[in-house]
């Protein structure tokens, strides 16, 4: 049971450094530019662009019931969205340690925090994004589904699936350099093995268990069925996320703190 | 204060480095899972075993490399140990390398939060400390600026100042001391002192044998990776000062061999001067004069007669200069002059100076002069000797040959010297009882 319990409570005792590092790195992030926050909005909404004009304009691809424009728009940023906050969140990672060696080298430092910045600074910027999602929807619709109240439901687990497999690649960062190039490429295959630019329905038949197996595909189903079709997650579909994601979470943990020991030698 | 407690505990701790020729080797080595072996060991530190108990300060000296910031890492908790047990009780700060846990973008008062929180002090529990932290950094508005705009001297104070503001129960200090103005390094020592007073185990580096004697209960001598003695710190600087003099001296005799002949033995000064030519220029950064003659050479001795590099403030030191004539000189004089290492003339001396007048020197001859100092004790560091020839009278006098920088002496010592030098004193205290004021 401890096993179990280790993890939060040692996140738990450094509350403090992680929130004042989050803040800190939010503020950073937009002081000394002109837009600010508004970066936060217009990154996702450029990427919608492109998307829109080469799917739903070339391609033709339809989303929803009624299959207009609009609803290509909402799906597809519903879908980005968790998505850009998991890929930044992992590329950010992978790189956090060898990016503080002093860190490692030079102070006494709980390093497991650094990937669980990432991914909560990225998940606010994610929020963000999210109000704006919300107020097009309302915008459009006139009216707000119940089922956004179940976002933490699909959130929490999508976190937990992002730090662990963070802690991973952090620890895999600094043994093996090669990874950095590697990410990207594989974060691009993944994005289009998730289905977030193009509906599930026109999978084939034969590619659909691959799709499953994924579990980023539920975190973006469980998105859409939250905040465009008012109707709660598939609970199938919820479950096995959140047996991916805590198993994801618990070895990333412990594969990190067995690793980090070696840390100080090798860099 | 100096319960029997351990703070520090060290069981035959070692601490193994793997080299690897490619990073590749060290994967193939994983993934054979020690069937063949690709790496060199080195060994950074070798079976060391040290008990500091609570309370005390504790000097580590020993060359570059001997494994002093491996052992303070290991305190850290920065590095693990590759064999061996290590205990240690209690809150540590360390000052490993100073402002490391700084990130240059945040503000000072940013990263005194960020520290705080690292050494496990809440937010509420800093901004208690906020203004001692300041007060004692004395960087006054600088600390809503960027760290990365402070100079040096700003930047160690105020990793300085969090590191003691902190209430550690063991510090760690690698070779800090020695940085930032007078006046900090004066705050600095009496906040150690405080810190002292208050029970706290302090654990430095140092390569100031001044600083160790002075703060220090024990010292600890590290030499390639190895615990040499622990004990009294002037016993080990003593110790530890003398061997660095005596490999000093083996390196320059090696690089000094000269091919020449000519060359008398190095070690030994020649009881007969006459008979003694120096032959050797250590260094020359800048030579000017007539050139109608030319130093051959110098050296420097200790009363015994052997040559130093190295000289304990206060000894007798025997410096030899020996000039060759080119041309005839009427009125040759020789000379030198010293600088300390911040460039400041701390006195010097001539033949003519001291009512020594040299003969008229023909075209060829050589002649050496050797002065006999009784210098006063002066502060340690470096000292650098400048030495001439000259001629004519002390009113009108023409450089003949002038040698910059030509030789380095080092000064260490055992007892505080203030300022420059200390200067023969005779204290006399009398107590005035019930003496009307």
């Amino acid at each position: 049971m401890s096993v179990l319990l280790k993890p939060w409570a040692d996140l738990y005792r450094q509350r403090n450094l992680i929130r004042l590092m989050v803040s800190r790195d939010l503020v950073g992030r937009y002081r000394g530019s002109f837009a600010g926050l508004l970066w936060t909005v217009v990154n996702p909404l450029a990427l919608l662009a492109i998307y829109w004009f080469v799917f739903a304009v070339i391609f033709k691809v339809r989303f929803g019931p009624q299959g207009t424009s609009t609803n290509f728009v909402f799906y597809v940023f519903a879908g980005l969205l968790p998505w850009l906050a998991f890929s930044e969140a992992l590329v950010r990672s992978n790189t956090c340690i060898l990016e503080n060696v002093n860190l490692v080298k030079k102070v006494v430092f709980p390093l497991e925090i650094l990937p669980v910045n990432h991914v909560l600074s990225s998940c606010v910027n994610s929020l963000v994004g999210i109000f704006l999602l919300l107020l097009l929807v309302a915008a459009s619709l006139g009216v707000l589904h119940w089922t956004l109240v179940l976002l933490p439901m699909i959130l929490l687990p999508q976190l937990l699936l992002t730090v662990g497999i963070g802690w991973f690649l952090a620890s895999l960062g600094v043994f093996i350099r090669d990874i950095n190039h590697i990410i990207n490429l594989v974060l691009t295959i993944w994005l289009f093995l998730t289905p977030i630019v193009y509906p599930e329905q026109i999978v084939p038949e034969t590619l659909l268990p691959v799709l499953r197996l994924n579990p980023f595909t539920s975190v973006v189903a469980g998105y859409r069925n939250i905040l465009l079709e008012g109707v709660p997650p598939d609970i199938g579909q919820w479950l096995y996320l959140v047996v991916v994601s805590l198993t994801a979470f618990f070895l990333g943990y412990r594969w990190f703190l067995h690793s980090k020991k070696a840390f100080a030698d090798v860099i | 204060m100096s319960s029997n407690r351990c703070a520090v505990e060290l069981a035959k701790v070692s601490k193994i480095y793997k080299l690897y020729e490619r990073p590749a080797d060290r994967l193939k080595e994983a993934l054979l899972r020690g069937r063949k072996t690709y790496h060199q060991d080195f060994w950074a530190l070798r079976d060391v075993s040290l008990s500091i108990a609570e309370g005390t300060t504790m000097a580590i000296v020993g060359a570059n490399g001997s494994g002093k910031s491996t052992l303070l890492q290991l305190v850290a908790g920065i590095l693990q140990p590759s064999t061996g047990n290590l205990r240690v009780a209690g809150r540590v700060a360390a000052l490993l390398e100073l402002g490391a846990g700084f990130n240059p973008e945040h503000t000072g008062r940013e990263n005194i939060y960020i520290n705080g929180a690292i050494l496990g002090i809440d937010p509420d529990e800093m901004r208690e400390r906020l203004d001692a932290i300041i007060r004692f950094a004395d960087i006054g508005e600088f600390v809503d600026r960027p760290v990365k705009t402070y100079s040096t001297g700003m930047y160690i104070r105020l990793a300085f100042a969090i590191a003691i503001n902190v209430d550690p129960e063991i510090l760690l200090i690698d070779e800090a001391l020695s940085v930032g103005d007078m006046y900090f390094q004066h705050r600095c020592l009496n906040k150690i002192y405080e810190l002292q007073a208050k029970g706290k185990t302090i654990l430095f580096v140092s390569h100031d044998p001044a600083f160790v004697v002075t703060l220090a209960s024990r010292a600890a001598w590290l030499h390639e990776g190895q615990l040499l003695d622990c004990g009294n710190p002037e016993k080990i600087v003593s110790q530890y000062t003398a061997a660095v003099a005596k490999r000093e001296l083996r390196e320059r005799r090696r690089t000094e061999a000269s091919p020449t002949p000519t060359t008398t033995p190095e070690d030994r000064a020649p009881e007969s001067a006459a008979a003694a030519v120096e032959t050797t220029i250590p260094n020359v950064d800048v030579r000017y004069g007539n050139q109608r003659a030319q130093i051959l050479g110098l050296g420097v001795y200790d009363e015994k007669g052997n040559r130093i590099h190295c000289a304990e403030s206060g000894q007798t030191i025997r410096i030899r200069i020996s000039v060759h004539f080119k041309e005839a000189v009427e009125q040759p004089v020789i000379g030198f002059m010293i600088k300390n290492r911040i460039g400041l003339y701390l006195t010097g001396t001539n033949t003519s100076l001291e009512g020594h007048l040299i003969p008229p020197q023909a075209k060829g001859n050589i002649c050496t002069a050797e002065f006999r100092l009784q210098p006063p004790q002066l502060s340690v560091g470096n000292y650098s000797f400048a030495v001439a020839v000259c001629e004519g009278s002390q009113e009108d006098i023409a450089i003949v040959d002038w040698i910059e920088n030509a030789y380095v002496l080092e000064i260490v010592t055992l007892t505080v010297v203030h300022g420059l030098l200390r200067i023969p004193c005779q204290v006399e205290v009398k107590e005035h009882q019930h003496h009307p004021v």
